[in-house]
């Protein structure tokens, strides 16, 4: 178990800068866009809203626009406060569901943000994991360890898919806490409540639980791209990009030249893509392209185990 | 003595080159031998097929176990210096203790802070911080820490200068000296690990042209320095090789009785260096 959790730290060490300082790096910069945004006292604000907002405390500046939505409106105020007090603001005047899910609509954009990074960062490592110790022929190093071929892929996977993205969502939480700790200031010296307006509304442990979900769904939804990317790593002796393309495309192009369908292209396409919070996939995970997920996924970590073990040297 | 290594018929072939034809040997415990041989020969496919890197045809037991199938649990019992080059460059030197601390069971710690603690390696350095010298001091280090049974040296020295060399062997030799550790050394240098070594295998064009323990030598070569009166009655006994040597020349023969020879004039045993390019050149290998 040791060893194991030593494989897993290795590669935090080889791979500091995008497991580690690049989330710190956003979570830094997004925490002072934060930090100037909410004290910056904005002249005038023009900003459209959809849904039903109580219009009491802003003047209506022009109705429905032509054709448009019927609940869509433009507001404009001049307001003396800064962000942060016109958003605890807004907050206030909007009943508890809209509040929520105008805090949601935030948080979610700071996830969506860390998300998107992490998916590149997994992809690039399990991409070049297998690969560039046979490049720099520090695979003589690893191999000359007691570790088994089955045991170096397994943890090199278990490091894309759950121990970064673990850290990832850590610097998720942490700019979610500080975004509703900024809010909360605003709040300070008028008669609004933080927990009401703000904490209680923002649902953070659910959210969290609802982020960590879909991480582990993802990590069974995706495997065959997991699977896909290690076999390549474990196999390419270089332009391990065009491989890692290349084979996708490929079998699409055969598809298309024996059938009009389409099922292959879609099935790969789903499956590179993680599920996130706005799909509905519920229906999904307990479906036949789950399963078929899962045991194509399996088949790609065993062959890339199999590469692993023939591996050698550039 | 056990049997450490035993090849029977091992072959591997890159494409239409057969880095290994048909090779036998084997290796007892507590030998040092010395797996000599020019470029492209074949003593690094033989070491990595010892080690379970590489697939290959024919038999081959390494401490009781086929390497291509279990190089895991042999690692356990192998350590492995392939020359300089290979500790990855981002590691740090007290990151490398804490993975083969974790990961290596018969590691042993402090041995090994107490050897980095003898040379001028800083612990918080990274691989690539250092000088080729202290990389190659820094793996030793780690390799000497582990109990081990049978110790593989891939050119273990190459690139590094003079220094380094010798108190690279230095340092084998007393850490090992009073141990049963098999060692086997490939390199192509040869003079420097001549006094090491118990056993010699000469490996040229994927084969074995010399298996000799180094006290049988003496009594299967020989080297004597003929005059020019002498040279055409030498050359009916058919010496292996002969070079030019302050206007006489230095000839070895293989199994030829002492005795005949002495008439020629002083014989001795010649030194592994020449006898490796009397066989190579026996072999074609050198042209």
């Amino acid at each position: 178990m040791k060893a194991l959790a030593m494989l897993t730290r290795r590669e935090f060490w080889e791979h500091r800068n995008t497991f580690v300082a690049l989330p710190a790096i956003v979570v830094a910069v997004l925490f002072s866009v934060m930090l100037l945004g909410m004290a910056y006292t904005p002249p005038s604000i023009n900003f459209s809203v959809q849904g039903n907002i109580d219009s009491d405390d802003f003047s209506v500046q022009s109705n429905i626009p032509p054709g448009g939505n019927q609940q869509q409106y433009e507001y404009h105020r001049d307001f003396t406060g800064t962000w942060a007090t016109l958003l605890v603001t807004q907050l206030q005047a909007t009943d508890s569901d809209t509040r929520a899910q105008y805090l949601s609509v935030g948080l979610r954009t700071i996830e969506g943000i860390l998300s998107l990074i992490l998916y590149l960062v997994t992809l690039s490592f399990l991409l070049n994991c297998l690969l560039t110790d046979r490049r720099d022929r520090s695979i003589l190093f690893w191999k000359s360890m007691p570790v088994s071929d089955r045991a170096t892929v397994l943890m090199k996977l278990f490091t894309a898919v759950i121990a970064v993205p673990l850290v990832y969502f850590a610097g998720i939480a942490a700019i979610q806490v500080s975004w509703l700790f900024l809010l909360s200031l605003s709040t300070a010296g008028t008669e609004l409540s933080a927990w009401e307006t703000i904490w209680a509304p923002a649902q953070l442990l659910t959210h969290w639980l609802d982020y960590l979900a879909l991480v582990l769904i993802n990590i069974l939804w995706c495997l065959p791209l997991w699977g896909w990317l290690l076999v390549v790593s474990a196999y390419a002796k270089s332009v391990q990009l065009i491989w890692a393309l290349g084979g996708p495309i490929g079998l699409i192009f055969v598809e298309r030249l024996v059938s009009d369908q389409g099922r292959v292209q879609g099935w790969i396409i789903q499956h590179c893509s993680p599920i996130t919070r706005s799909a509905d996939m519920s229906d999904q995970l307990l479906s036949i392209n789950m399963l078929s997920a899962l045991i194509a996924g399996a088949a790609m970590v065993a062959l890339a185990i199999l590469l692993r073990g023939r591996a050698d040297e550039l | 003595m056990s049997t450490v290594i035993e090849a029977q018929g091992m072959s591997k072939s890159y494409g239409n080159f057969n880095a290994l034809d048909k090779i036998s040997f084997s290796i007892q415990a507590g030998s040092i031998v010395g797996l000599i041989g020019p470029n492209g020969a074949g003593k690094t496919t033989t070491l990595k097929a010892l080690l379970g890197l590489i697939q290959f045809e024919g038999d081959l037991s390494v401490l009781g176990a086929d390497p291509r199938k279990s190089r895991h649990s042999l690692m356990e019992r192998v350590c492995f210096i392939a020359d300089v080059g290979v500790l990855p460059r981002w590691l740090k030197v007290s990151n490398a203790l804490d993975f083969a601390a974790e990961v290596h069971p018969k590691f042993n710690r402090q041995r090994a802070e107490k050897m980095l603690a003898a040379t001028n390696i800083p612990m918080n350095k990274r691989v690539k911080q250092l000088s080729k010298g202290m990389v190659t001091q820094l793996h030793l280090s780690l390799v000497m820490a582990i109990d081990v049974e049978l110790l593989i040296l891939d050119e273990p020295t190459l690139g590094l200068d003079i220094l380094y060399r010798k108190s690279f062997y230095e340092r084998l030799l007393n850490d090992y000296c009073d141990k049963q550790t098999s060692i086997i050394i490939s390199t192509h240098q040869v003079e420097e690990i001549e006094s090491l070594l118990t056993h010699l295998l000469f490996i040229d064009d994927g084969q074995i042209i010399l298996d000799s323990a180094m006290n049988d030598l003496a009594s299967q070569y020989a080297e004597v320095l003929v005059s020019p009166d002498d040279w055409a009655r030498a050359d009916k006994m058919a010496p292996i090789y002969s070079r030019d040597l302050l206007g006489k020349k230095a000839m070895i023969f293989e199994n030829v009785a002492a005795d005949n020879l002495a008439i020629l004039g002083d014989v001795s045993v010649p030194s592994v260096a020449d006898l490796f390019v009397a066989k190579m050149r026996n072999n074609g290998g050198v042209k």
